[in-house]
């Protein structure tokens, strides 16, 4: 059966980097015709179309951040609708490390980790080692993501690494930003490491389908 | 004769002359006698860099390990006085320079130097780089670009102390190493006083205003990059991170700072001073540089993004600009001394022939750990450079 045009509308209006299309688009959504996951079908379809091009090359960043908006544009306009918005079991909880301020990069990846369909907890900038380990014993969450774009606070990522072994080993851990890359990840601690937002559903797929790795630290009791 | 009554004079005042004041045939035979001397003897820092910028290959390849805050470890100095004055700073460079060695200095600062002076609230914390108060933006809105006006620059207190710091360095080293100042282009500048994002997506929505507020910073950048100018330094470094895949698409760039950063870069030059690029970002718009800013080098952190392989980027650029880098961040940060210098010599096999390269972090030296490996990049070029 052939796509409703909106769908077909929807999926193309999230690249279109025109806010004013966006809102045109959804609101002539009839929710009653068509149903929120095919509505969410077609967002997450143009959002993978978008990535594709980041990772090409042929969709720059700004151009990607307008795609993320418009994405969030359709989840508000979901959620208005009280749609139910279905979403992975998966929680991740992400946050730029203590010492470091510059969050666009995370603000990125947890729009794309959206758009994947994990439930994503986002605890912002500058965040302190504890609330990270407050945030996944609340939220149950399998996967933490943490980024820096400094050299300078490095020591604090690998201070939140080792914490997370020690009392949520269940957890999988990503990390990313400029001082990084994949060795220096590994030598941190962290189940992966993704060089751009375009690499995160992949790697996030990857470490969360890993087998569970052998205490490395002992637990320390509570 | 004019030239050479004012090369001896500022060699008298114990600082190179600017070098775009001096003929280039001159510069050329220096160079060709400089190279032929570096097979039989050590060259002196100053006479490899020239050597290598002029394209010829020097004794061996010149380094810098641009310790920039790394080196405010050596004497105790801390952050937030190493980022506010300018003695203290001086002495932070000094003490690096003597230590641990290279044979340029690029001072920098950090990236909010000149945006503190258009108002916008700076945070200095102990144990890291001093950066914006985000919280406070100077833009907090898409109409308050047109509130971004030239200030005056005399009341310009971190610029003003930056140039300082030039006139002290230069006092200091001005005829033992080649010494460069630094500003950040105005899309980086306006990016501290809006935030990346916000910024980034006004670019895409309303880049008029934008431009328009970048035309006014500009005005100000001319005025502070004439001030490092008159120091003494010999050259002057532009910070343009933006025209790399890390920031805009290259024709958004093109349109909105290119013509901006053009106009800086033709002021430095034109008070003789070689003008250097530097963009640590991922996919670099190397061409579009080129074409706006006519650099002399280029210090970069990532391959360009026409080329695949360092050695396309000497074919292809090799003989227009010197290229300055580019020792990745994380090897320096986690890498054993033998893999820092391993790496080294990849880049030195790739990049040395024929001068026009300086081996160099691709970016500035991460401040917070030990110097091991900045001594590893002096020992790899002195070992197989």
């Amino acid at each position: 059966m052939p796509k409703p045009k909106i769908l077909k509308e929807i999926e193309e209006v999230i690249l279109s980097r025109s806010p004013a299309r966006v809102e045109k688009v959804f609101s002539k959504v009839d929710s009653s015709a068509v149903a929120p996951e095919e509505i969410l079908g077609a967002m997450t379809a143009g959002m993978e179309k978008a990535r594709k091009k980041l990772k090409e090359g042929t969709c720059s960043i700004p151009e990607f951040l307008l795609c993320i908006d418009a994405f969030r544009q359709g989840i508000g306009h979901l959620k208005d609708a009280n749609a139910d918005v279905p979403r992975k079991e998966e929680a991740v909880v992400i946050g730029v490390v203590e010492g470091d301020v510059h969050d666009m990069g995370k603000n990125i990846v947890a729009g794309v980790l959206e758009a994947s369909g994990y439930r994503v907890v986002d605890l912002g900038k500058d965040v302190p080692r504890d609330e990270f380990l407050e945030s996944l014993k609340e939220t149950g969450a399998s996967l933490l993501a943490l980024s820096t774009m400094m050299s300078t606070p490095l020591e604090n990522m690998r201070d939140v690494i080792e914490w997370v072994r020690r009392l949520h080993p269940e957890v999988k851990i990503l990390v990313g930003g400029a001082p990084l890359d994949e060795r220096l990840a590994k030598a941190i601690g962290a189940d992966g490491y993704a060089e751009g937002a375009a690499d995160v559903p992949g790697e996030a797929e990857r470490v969360l389908t890993q087998r569970a790795r052998p205490m490395e630290i002992p637990v320390v009791a509570k | 004769m004019k030239n050479l009554v004012k090369l001896l004079e500022t060699l008298g005042e114990g600082h190179m002359p600017p070098l775009g004041t001096l003929p280039e045939p001159l510069l050329d035979a220096v160079a060709s006698f400089s190279c032929a001397r570096g097979r039989y003897t050590s060259l002196s820092r100053i006479e490899r860099v020239l050597t290598t910028f002029r394209h010829k290959q020097p004794d061996r390849v010149p380094v810098t390990p641009i310790l920039c805050a790394g080196a405010r470890q050596i004497r105790g100095i801390s952050f937030p006085d190493y980022a506010t004055n300018a003695e203290k700073a001086a002495d932070v460079y000094c003490s690096g320079f003597e230590f641990v060695g290279g044979d340029l200095l690029i001072l920098l600062w950090d990236l909010s130097v000149e945006a503190a002076d258009f108002g916008q609230k700076m945070i200095y914390p102990e144990d890291s780089t001093a950066r914006p108060d985000y919280e406070d933006p100077v833009v907090r809105e898409v109409d308050d670009y047109g509130k971004v006006k030239p200030i005056d620059f005399s009341k310009a207190e971190r610029m003003q102390e930056f140039v300082k710091l030039c006139r002290i360095m230069v006092r200091r080293l001005g005829l033992r190493t080649v010494l460069g100042g630094f500003l950040f282009s105005p899309l980086g500048v306006l990016s501290m006083m809006r935030g990346a994002e916000r910024l980034f997506r006004d670019c895409m929505l309303y880049p008029k205003e934008v431009r328009r507020a970048c035309e006014a910073i500009t005005q100000t950048l001319v005025e502070f990059a004439l001030a490092q100018c008159d120091t003494g330094v010999s050259a002057v470094a532009i910070d343009s991170l933006y025209a790399s895949r890390n920031g805009l698409p290259k024709d958004l760039w093109e349109e909105i700072e290119g013509p901006f950063t053009r106009e800086i870069s033709r002021t430095i030059k034109k008070e003789g001073l070689m003008v250097a690029v530097h963009n640590c970002g991922h996919d670099l718009y190397i061409d579009a540089q080129i074409r706006s800013m006519e650099p002399d080098a280029i210090s970069f952190a990532h391959l360009p993004d026409d080329c695949n392989t360092p050695k396309e980027l000497k074919q292809r650029y090799g003989d227009q600009v010197t290229l300055i880098g580019y020792i990745p961040t994380p090897l320096l940060v986690e890498g054993s001394p033998q893999q820092v210098m391993t790496a080294c010599r990849e880049q030195i096999d790739d990049l040395a022939r024929d001068g026009g390269y300086i081996l160099a972090p691709g970016c500035e030296y991460p401040p917070n750990i030990p110097l091991t490996n900045a001594f590893s990049l002096i020992k790899a070029a002195e070992k197989y450079g």
